[in-house]
């Protein structure tokens, strides 16, 4: 049975488009973008290594680098302690809507695993 | 897992399409069949095992094309995609254009019904089944003869391979009806 069937039979249309794409460890957009926000602004603090920021915010090296990296998932109170050690609003550290995943008609209706490229040239083809 | 329907009940399927719409001659007007069916034709470049994908929503039915492949395989790709589009309701078909050696990508292919299905709506639809009877039988057609399959191909616009195994697989229908 295909993959394609096996999402035929489920609503996948109540199932928003973030968290479709959650569901393929492979494609973490929204993390991603997280944590480049988070790189982005501890290295404009001169001196903010991870380690520091690990830190600050009571967390191993490690976990400041796989945040970055978009490996490791942040629970809501990290981001505002981030943000703190970071001296920035909480908004800042968020990516925009659309950033990272497109959360389009289409994007939520493709299969969770749907090859990025193909993803992406379907949303080039709804666009026209 | 349930069986495919028959290349005569989807015969019969498309033959209704056809006649709706006024088509009595090759070549088929495939886009022009599948934006009558409510979908938007897209062509698009992709480099990679794609060879076209329908998705339905929000009012929308996209078939998308990818636009390197040869004219006779697009035309194939968007009358697979009205295949799906008529007959089966899934939210997403993506089309991948396997090489016939990746052996577990053909033959998971080779018994989805869904693909069977598609795949038998798209040989009736680009070379329905009466158009190419006629013409086998008006112009005298040797079915083993390169030149003139070679002649049908062109006149249908599909490719050589495609014709030839629509041939072989119609002529026991119409042998078994005529002589």
């Amino acid at each position: 049975m295909s993959i394609l069937q096996t999402v035929g039979k489920i609503d996948i249309s109540t199932v928003s488009a973030y968290t479709l794409a959650m569901k393929d460890p492979a494609c973490d957009p929204l993390y991603k973008t997280f944590g480049e926000l988070v790189r982005l602004h501890r290295e404009r603090q001169e001196g903010l290594t991870q380690e520091k920021l690990g830190h600050l915010v009571g967390l191993s090296r490690t976990s400041i680098t796989n945040i970055e990296q978009g490996r490791q998932h942040v629970a809501l109170h990290q981001v505002f302690d981030l943000a703190d050690a970071l001296k920035v609003q909480p908004e800042a550290l968020l990516p925009r809507r659309g950033q990272g995943v497109t959360a389009s008609w289409l994007a939520a209706k493709l299969p969770p695993g749907t090859e990025k490229e193909i993803a992406a040239w379907a949303e080039k083809l709804s666009r026209e | 897992m349930r069986k495919p329907r028959t290349a005569k009940a989807i015969r019969a399927e498309v033959t209704r399409i056809l006649a709706a719409h006024g088509i009595e001659k090759p070549s088929v007007p495939v886009k022009d069949i599948a934006e009558a069916l409510g979908a938007r034709v897209r062509y698009s470049p992709f480099e990679g095992e794609l060879a076209g994908m329908l998705v339905r929503g929000d009012g929308h039915i996209l078939l998308g094309v990818n636009s390197l492949h040869h004219p006779n395989r697009q035309r194939f790709t968007i009358a697979h995609e009205c295949g799906h589009l008529w007959l089966h309701h899934d939210e997403v078909h993506i089309d991948r254009s396997f090489r016939i050696k990746k052996r577990d990508a053909v033959s998971s292919l080779a018994i989805d019904p869904d693909e069977i299905e598609a795949n038998r709506f798209a040989a009736e639809l680009l070379m329905p089944y009466a158009m190419l009877k006629n013409d086998l039988l008006d112009y005298d057609i040797d079915v083993e003869n390169e030149q003139d399959i070679h002649e049908l191909a062109k006149r249908y616009e599909v490719s050589i391979q495609a014709m030839t195994h629509r041939i072989t697989n119609i002529l026991e229908d119409i042998l078994r009806e005529h002589f």
